[in-house]
């Protein structure tokens, strides 16, 4: 069994506009999207910014709310939880954000943060509660000098690792890593990515890793799904989407990354911009970007169809 | 603070030279008091001097600790301001109290129920609330109070000074309640000036902390939305409150003046009307004195407030 079951998501957005400010539209920042993930496993979600992954991330958590779509976490239906219960089911799916500076209440002590989830929880109080947090700040690299720091007295790289202590603070089965290393430097990146990939080792812990960074997602993720524009278009092994990406958009996309063999022209040629998800384009939204494109691409909305029997790719054009 | 205390000093008692009266023309115009006498006074305060030996006479009496002496009142004016400094000070204490107590639990259930009833129906209030000058709101209320006679509980509203005819003859308690039945009007008129500004920014403050990615992180960790609320968001939103207590404490003091005049609260305001429409100059230069010493008290108190709220910033 999967330890995350996500099925056709939809998450949409009220435009406002006009004098009064009345609803004028919705955006559909996610349109329909489906992922399973299993234990101890990490699954990428990548595509640039705008593309509806990290909504996504977070309707999964149910902290925003979706439209529709199912999502079961160690088998539970998510959806079917009040308010209370979801609250109490969060122990065993946990979050970490972008940006460590702003996802760190600033009047909190390190402690103070990686304390909070454990007594809310009833995991651990007194003087075993101390001990906790320590250990959770040692498998981080983070020593008991910093217990009582605030963040601003943190570099960037040290506040990911509290963002990511405090996550993991209270066990979860499932860690939604919304773009964790972005926000931070290179270097620190990498230390970061391998703490991650230790941590997952020692509890088997699942990842939905979400980033725009392929470079990084190669590095780190097991199997990976790309989306645009509300959709995933291609999904399959890290390997196989990177060394033999099928849709146009992976393959722009991993063009993107020197390292991973930028090599063809032709698609840094194709880049542009994302289309405003207010209006998307018809037929497959990545059709003005794409330079395979055929007239019936402006059409017809391709599915995601099986290819080589575990990936799944949302392009007619370069189908076998 | 003291070259601001200085500038501030200079400029007052440059405008004040260059305004026309004179402090003495009471005397001058009282037959009974002799010529001869007049120029004593001048010699002795230095009125026949040039004004900028005046000031710095005045700055070097000030530096000593002695104001001077009231034209007007005949005494001093340290002893004057004392008396006066007291009651605007109750005023001030008693509405910028009423006035956050009320002022910012209401923004923060606006900010929690945005878009809905209670918001909507307290920002229309809020509005109403700002748009109404104090002289206005203070005018409309004692006529409401001289209309409405003896109530329950409070009897008849006081409907101006700081305490009745005969409180000499009361006991403690009884001072007490007649003086707050006296603060009650311009108390209450002081705090609706106040409460609508402050009610829009706690509600602007808590709406923006509230949007912030900490407070979905802790809504991420299951905690209750009490908690969130008075833990992690408000003492965030307390922040911008805090600048502007030190600000609204010490505009009380001036602002207060409108309200101070037309319900004859015997403070700072009405004193430094006074003062000026007789161009008793030092007690308005001591006036001036007063206010600007009080905003930077009020500055200092929301540093203070500051220091201990946020771990950011430290008393050095």
């Amino acid at each position: 069994m999967s330890l995350m079951s996500v099925r056709d998501l939809h998450v949409s957005f009220p435009v406002r506009g006009g004098f009064l400010g009345r609803v004028q539209g919705r955006v559909r920042a996610v349109d329909g999207v489906s992922l399973e993930l299993a234990a101890g496993e990490t699954l990428a979600l990548v595509g640039e910014s705008g593309c509806g992954k990290s909504t996504t991330a977070r309707a999964i958590l149910r902290l925003l709310e979706p439209d529709s779509g199912q999502i079961h976490i160690d088998g539970q239906d998510l959806r079917s939880l009040d308010s209370e219960a979801l609250r109490r089911f969060r122990r065993k799916a946990q979050i970490v954000f972008q940006d460590p500076s702003a996802a760190l209440n600033p009047r909190r002590t390190a402690f103070q943060a990686v304390a909070e989830g454990l007594l809310t929880h009833q995991l651990s109080t007194g003087a075993a509660l101390r001990e906790r947090v320590l250990e959770l700040f040692g498998l981080v690299g983070l020593s008991a000098e910093h217990l009582d720091r605030h963040p601003h007295e943190f570099s960037g790289g040290q506040r990911q690792r509290i963002g990511i202590a405090r996550a993991l603070a209270v066990e979860p089965l499932l860690l939604v890593l919304d773009e964790p290393v972005s926000a931070l430097d290179v270097s620190v990146q990498a230390q970061v990515v391998n703490l991650l990939e230790d941590i997952q080792q020692r509890t088997s812990v699942g990842y939905l890793f979400v980033a725009h960074d392929m470079g990084v997602v190669r590095h780190i993720a097991h199997r990976i799904a790309v989306m645009y524009l509300g959709r995933i278009v291609e999904s399959g092994p890290t390997e196989e989407i990177c060394t033999d990406p099928r849709h146009p958009y992976t393959r722009m996309l991993i063009a993107s990354v020197p390292s991973l063999g930028g090599s063809t022209a032709r698609w840094q040629e194709s880049r542009g911009e994302l289309p405003s998800p207010l209006n998307p384009p018809s037929g497959c939204a990545f059709h003005p970007r794409c330079p395979l494109a055929r007239p019936e691409c402006a059409l017809v909305r391709p599915e995601l169809s099986l290819i080589d029997g575990n990936r799944l790719s949302a392009c007619p054009v370069t189908a076998p | 603070m003291f070259p601001m205390l200085l500038g501030v000093s200079l400029i007052a008692f440059l405008l004040l030279s260059l305004s026309p009266g004179d402090p003495l023309a009471a005397q001058r115009g009282n037959p009974q008091v002799p010529d001869e006498l007049i120029r004593r006074i001048e010699a002795q305060y230095g009125f026949d001097r040039p004004v900028p030996e005046q000031y710095v006479r005045w700055l070097s009496r000030v530096v000593r600790g002695d104001l001077g002496y009231s034209f007007k009142f005949k005494r001093p004016v340290a002893d004057v301001i004392g008396e006066r400094l007291g009651a605007t000070l109750l005023l001030a204490l008693f509405s910028t109290l009423l006035t956050w107590l009320l002022a910012v639990p209401l923004g923060v259930w606006a900010a929690l129920r945005r878009g809905q009833w209670p918001d909507k129906s307290i920002s229309v209030l809020s509005f109403v609330g700002m748009s109404l000058p104090s002289f206005f709101l203070a005018l409309l209320f004692l006529y409401a109070a001289t209309v409405a006679g003896p109530l329950p509980l409070i009897g008849r509203i006081p409907i101006g000074g700081l305490v009745s005819p005969g409180f000499d003859r009361l006991d403690l308690v009884g001072r007490v309640l007649d003086i707050a039945r006296h603060l009650l009007l311009p108390g209450v008129v002081l705090t609706i000036g106040g409460l609508a500004g402050l009610q829009r920014i706690s509600r602007g403050s808590t709406l923006e902390t509230l949007s912030q990615p900490y407070i979905l992180a802790a809504r991420a960790r299951g905690l209750s939305e009490s908690r969130i609320l008075w833990r992690h968001a408000f003492r965030n939103a307390a922040n911008p409150l805090i600048t502007l207590l030190g600000f609204e404490f010490s505009a009380l003091l001036s602002g207060a003046a409108f309200t101070e005049i037309i319900t004859s609260w015997p403070g700072m305001g009405l004193l430094a009307l006074e003062a000026v429409r007789s161009k008793d100059q030092f007690l308005v230069m001591a006036t001036v004195l007063m206010g600007s010493l009080l905003l930077m008290v009020g500055n200092l108190l929301s540093d203070l407030l500051h220091a201990w709220n946020d771990p950011r910033v430290k008393v050095s």
